[in-house]
């Protein structure tokens, strides 16, 4: 009947798979750093994690105060340009912004060291287990199980509660569960890696197995790993907060945005800024990592399943 | 038997009703395009074809050639935001383009039904297979004992609970009937079980034995064997055959393999870069094929007993994107003169009933 | 019969399985409470305790301190058959009747909290999915990616100062209304008030759950939101589906019977680790909004120094996880006949 253009119905969504066998040759391979800017998420989250690294680098320069002044005539200063106090004054007149840049230092570094200490751990433990197998993978199976079990701020609450309120017990506290993770992707990784044709050929080749771990398998699941850094980094910062929320992560005299929320409750009605904006610092700087972190896989590791 | 008749797209309009008078599918001119990122994939371009009852036709080509868009556009379920732009699928006449979507579903399964390539993905793994056989009947509203006779019963929920019990029964002896008809032993069983307890050939079974469920006029399968192994296929191909031969049903097969098609089928339409290039008789085409394409693919096949090389078709399937104003397959072929890189040529029709899309074939034929 | 009886052999082989884990986790409690560095009682006392050394022995006879360690692991282990929990050195209770007590009130608000996740984040996925890159699509999947990223103990002061403070629709703390709680059956208020028929009391109580519920629930709806979106759309990808419409079913059957059921497995298996963060999550909630769990019990607890209930406590919140996951498990067999056979 011709031309009108006729939709059909009831259409179905989502994969064009049948589709994309017509969809032809595929384009070049950008580099990582052009794939990554030009992912909209991946960009922005680097930004936003980038500001915040700035920021609490230069946290002594930038802070317009000393992050403990207290100035009990000041207290409560509501935000404003002309008070001198951008984001105001908490209930001992210390400022808030000064506060919050200090610690942005606190909840990276809670989060950086963390991610350092359970990544090491766990991937040189998950490669380990993944190539040899044996004893040692059944021990670890069963002790990764045991934990597992915990949930995750539980655990942590537990173990601070013996050891503590402390940065470097923090830090302790959660990579002593943060690591398995890691220790599940890399064994995952490791047995699916080391089968294939290159490692057959370092071995064929005389390699001795350190060699092979470190120098044939690592760079082919660093990636994932990188991947799973970043998005974990997001989740440690939240626990940090919420413990120091509860009075048992970092100790009070250091300024952490768990704490300052915390202090900022009771003044919740009359002064709302005290809890608001460390909270604010807090939610952006989680989802900026999240965001890179969906970024970095996007563009590292496609293969990578969510979860 | 079965002829294929095809439409000169220039005397589209004279070529008229009567062209497809007695035919059971009658596609013409039909246009379906994607639109991606780099541009519409104009996946099926102008298409025309017909299938008489009980004919079993071949849509031949390589991947990527458009068949399994053919046969969606069909069904109407081209996935969006692919669709159909122009042209006309008449099933005893009517249009189905023109169908409401409720009288499209209708048509569905129980008129036109479909069969896929990989039984492994394509039957729902959490149901139960004597399940998926009912749900076709039951989603056209048909009793088992009269697959052919549709019945209101569904309107009517008094009689619907009434006689609720005896209708499940009903419907339970049919689907083993049906198992057992496509050649799955102890059906009383196993229809029972799952998808995954099957194997891949008892899942096509499972598969043909939905689609056959409605007794459907018509069968369009896509690549029915490509996912099985070769002593498989054949058992497939074989209940196809009974199939067509016993319940008179038509067959639309798609298939990348030439020697299947002429084997298997009455007539075969040889399809390229979303076209049909050649299209009559198996036999003809087998014996004697016209279009340079097809006679590259009938190169490119291994016949036994033969010790010359094989031969390849260079070049690369062109990208439906950007097909221009000469012929697609040009920059391929072996003959191609400059009118062919110029203008596409029109389908023509052969003295022995033959149509092919190509200057240089058609120039030997006349 | 024989497929039925496989099922069964699989839920009662994955139930004894379990039983291994929980003597761990019971296991692992106890070293918890020993791996206190230096004497735990100078350190329940208190530094600088001004209690004297009678009264400190007394309480090391009391914990079974002063016996060697593996009798100390034995009389452990009998009492936790017993179901004695330990004794509440702060309020001289039986832990086990402080957790009876407390953890009605948690597993109502974990249950509340999930319910809303499931509730908010099923449809919100499953419409995005069908509703693929229009602007609901977008839009919800934004406002996940944020929800992901709020802490929950932000939303819930953020949520105690618009909607109670600010508004004045709902209270800022506490379970019930005082003096209306409903009689005692289960210990959930808002199912005791339902079966005693006290609408009122179920009314106030449901006011009282809104925002810890939502401010819990709030980030593993998103978490859900995002999965159910993703499966879906594999789904509605799948060539099952598109088989499915092939055969004439209609949009909506297809959507339910086809495709839902199969894109709900994902988010089952979800929704058991999910509550490992609404547990933890639990504790913190509880803190903001005066909510009597067993959260509350344990933090009192750690700045009381009261160590056998929070042993006690972190050991039932593991043995619950460990429940919830057996049971999604178990959910996860009967959703999906592939792993029933497995």
């Amino acid at each position: 009947m011709g031309q009108a253009s006729l939709h059909t119905d009831e259409l179905y969504q989502g994969a064009l798979a049948r589709s994309a066998d017509m969809s032809g040759s595929s384009g070049a391979r950008a580099g990582f750093w052009p794939r990554l800017m030009s992912h909209r998420g991946g960009r922005l989250g680097l930004i936003i994690v980038l500001a915040y690294v700035v920021v609490a680098v230069a946290a002594p320069v930038l802070a317009p105060y000393s992050p403990g002044a207290v100035d009990l005539v000041r207290r409560l200063v509501p935000p404003g340009l002309r008070t001198g106090n951008l984001l105001g004054t908490d209930q001992l007149g210390r400022d808030i912004l000064s506060r919050i840049m200090h610690g942005a230092r606190v909840s990276i570094l809670v989060g950086l060291a963390t991610v350092c200490i359970s990544a090491f751990v766990g991937v040189g433990l998950g490669m380990v287990a993944g190539y040899y197998g044996g004893v040692l993978d059944r021990a670890l199976a069963r002790f990764t199980e045991l934990l597992l079990a915990f949930p995750y701020l539980i655990f942590v609450i537990g173990a601070m509660s013996v050891m503590g309120p402390g940065f470097w017990n923090l830090v302790w506290a959660l990579s002593f569960k943060g690591w398995v993770e890691f220790y599940r992707l890399a064994r995952a990784l490791v047995m699916s890696e080391k089968n294939r044709e290159y490692v057959e050929a370092a071995r064929v080749l005389g390699r001795s197995d350190g060699v092979i771990l470190t120098c044939e398998i690592l760079p082919n699941i660093v990636n994932s790993m990188l991947v799973l850094g970043t998005l974990r980094m997001g989740n440690m910062i939240v626990m940090e907060s919420s413990l120091s929320f509860l009075g048992l992560g970092i100790p009070p005299r250091m300024p952490a945005w768990g704490s300052m929320i915390n202090d900022g409750r009771r003044y919740m009605l009359t002064s709302p800024w005290v809890a608001t904006f460390p909270g604010l610092a807090l939610a952006l700087l989680v989802l900026g990592m999240n965001l890179l972190g969906e970024g970095l896989r996007d563009v590292l590791d496609p293969k990578m399943m969510e979860g | 038997m079965g002829s294929v008749m095809m439409h000169e797209v220039a005397s589209g309009v004279d070529a008229g009703a009567a062209a497809g008078a007695g035919m059971l599918l009658d596609v013409r001119n039909l246009h379906t395009v994607y639109p991606s990122a780099r541009g519409n994939v104009r996946a099926v371009r102008d298409v025309s074809l017909t299938v008489a009852p009980r004919e079993v036709l071949g849509v031949v080509g390589e991947s990527g050639c458009g068949k399994s868009a053919l046969m969606l556009s069909i069904m109407r379920l081209v996935p969006r935001p692919g669709r159909i732009v122009e042209g006309n699928v008449r099933l005893d006449g009517v249009d189905l383009l023109e169908l409401s979507p409720a009288q499209m579903r209708d048509v569905r399964g129980k008129r036109i039904a479909m069969v896929f390539q990989d039984p492994m993905t394509t039957l729902n793994p959490a149901h139960r297979v004597g399940d998926q056989i009912v749900e076709s009947l039951r989603v056209h509203g048909m009793t088992p004992s009269g697959a052919g006779r549709p019945e209101a019963r569904r309107d009517c929920l008094r009689s619907r609970l009434w006689q609720g019990r005896r209708d499940r029964e009903e419907e339970r002896d049919y689907v083993i009937e049906l198992m057992r008809r496509v050649g799955i032993a102890s059906p009383e069983h196993r229809h029972l079980e799952y998808p995954h307890q099957f194997s891949g050939g008892m899942q096509q079974r499972i598969m043909i034995a939905i689609a056959l469920a409605c007794k459907p006029r018509l069968l369009l399968a896509d690549e029915p064997t490509t996912a099985l192994d070769v002593t498989i296929q054949a058992q497939v191909l074989d209940l196809m055959e009974e199939i067509n031969h016993d319940m008179g049903t038509a067959i639309v097969i798609v298939t990348h393999d030439l020697a299947l098609a002429g084997d298997f089928c009455d007539n075969i339409a040889v399809m390229y870069a979303g076209q049909i290039v050649e299209c009559g008789p198996a036999d003809a085409i087998m014996e004697d094929p016209l279009h340079p394409y097809t006679r590259g693919l009938l190169l490119s096949m291994p016949r036994l007993g033969s010790r010359q090389p094989l031969h390849a078709i260079s070049g690369e399937v062109p990208d439906l994107t950007s097909v221009g104003a000469g012929c697609a397959f040009a920059p391929r072929c072996e003959r191609r003169t400059s009118r062919c890189e110029a203008e596409e040529s029109p389908l023509v029709q052969t003295r022995d009933g033959r149509v092919i899309r190509c200057h240089a074939g058609t120039i030997v034929s006349l | 019969m024989i497929r039925l009886g496989r099922v069964q052999v699989k839920v009662i082989e994955r139930v004894v399985a379990t039983i291994p884990l929980a003597l761990a986790v019971a296991l692992a409690a106890f070293v918890l409470m020993r791996a206190i560095p230096g004497d735990p009682v100078d350190i329940m006392m208190g530094e600088g305790a001004s209690s004297s050394e009678e009264e400190m022995a007394a309480l090391r006879t009391g914990l079974g301190l002063d016996q060697p360690i593996h009798r100390q692991l034995v009389v452990y282990l009998k009492a936790l058959l017993r179901g004695d929990l330990g004794y509440s050195i702060v309020r001289s209770r039986p832990v086990a009747q402080m957790i009876r007590e407390a953890l009605p009130a948690t597993i109502e608000l974990a249950m509340c909290a999930m319910l809303f996740a499931l509730a908010l984040g099923i449809p919100v996925g499953v419409v995005s999915a069908l509703k693929h890159n229009t602007a609901f699509d977008r839009v919800s999947t934004a406002v996940s990616f944020i929800g992901v990223s709020l802490p929950a103990f932000w939303l819930g002061i953020v949520g105690i100062l618009v909607f109670s403070m600010t508004f004045g629709w709902l209270p800022t703390s506490g379970r019930i209304a005082y003096g209306m709680e409903p009689r005692h059956i289960t210990g959930l208020l808002t199912l005791d008030a339902l079966l005693t028929g006290d609408m009122t009391a179920l009314g106030n109580a449901l006011r009282h759950l809104c925002l810890p519920a939502a401010a819990l629930g709030l980030g593993v709806a998103a978490v859900v939101a995002r999965v159910t979106r993703s499966s879906m759309l594999d789904v509605l990808g799948s060539d099952y589906v598109l088989f499915a419409r092939a055969k004439g079913v209609p949009e909506p059957a297809v959507t339910t019977r086809h495709a839902l059921r199969n894109a709900m497995i994902p988010t089952v298996t979800l929704v058991g680790l999910q509550f490992g963060s609404l547990l933890g999550g639990n504790m913190i909630v509880e803190t903001i909004f005066g909510w009597p769990g067993l959260g509350r019990v344990v933090v009192d607890a750690i700045f009381a120094r009261d160590y056998p209930v929070v042993q006690a406590a972190v050991m039932v919140y593991a043995l619950t996880f460990v429940g919830v996951n057996l049971i999604t498990d178990l959910l996860y067999t009967v959703l999906d006949p592939k792993m029933a056979l497995e």
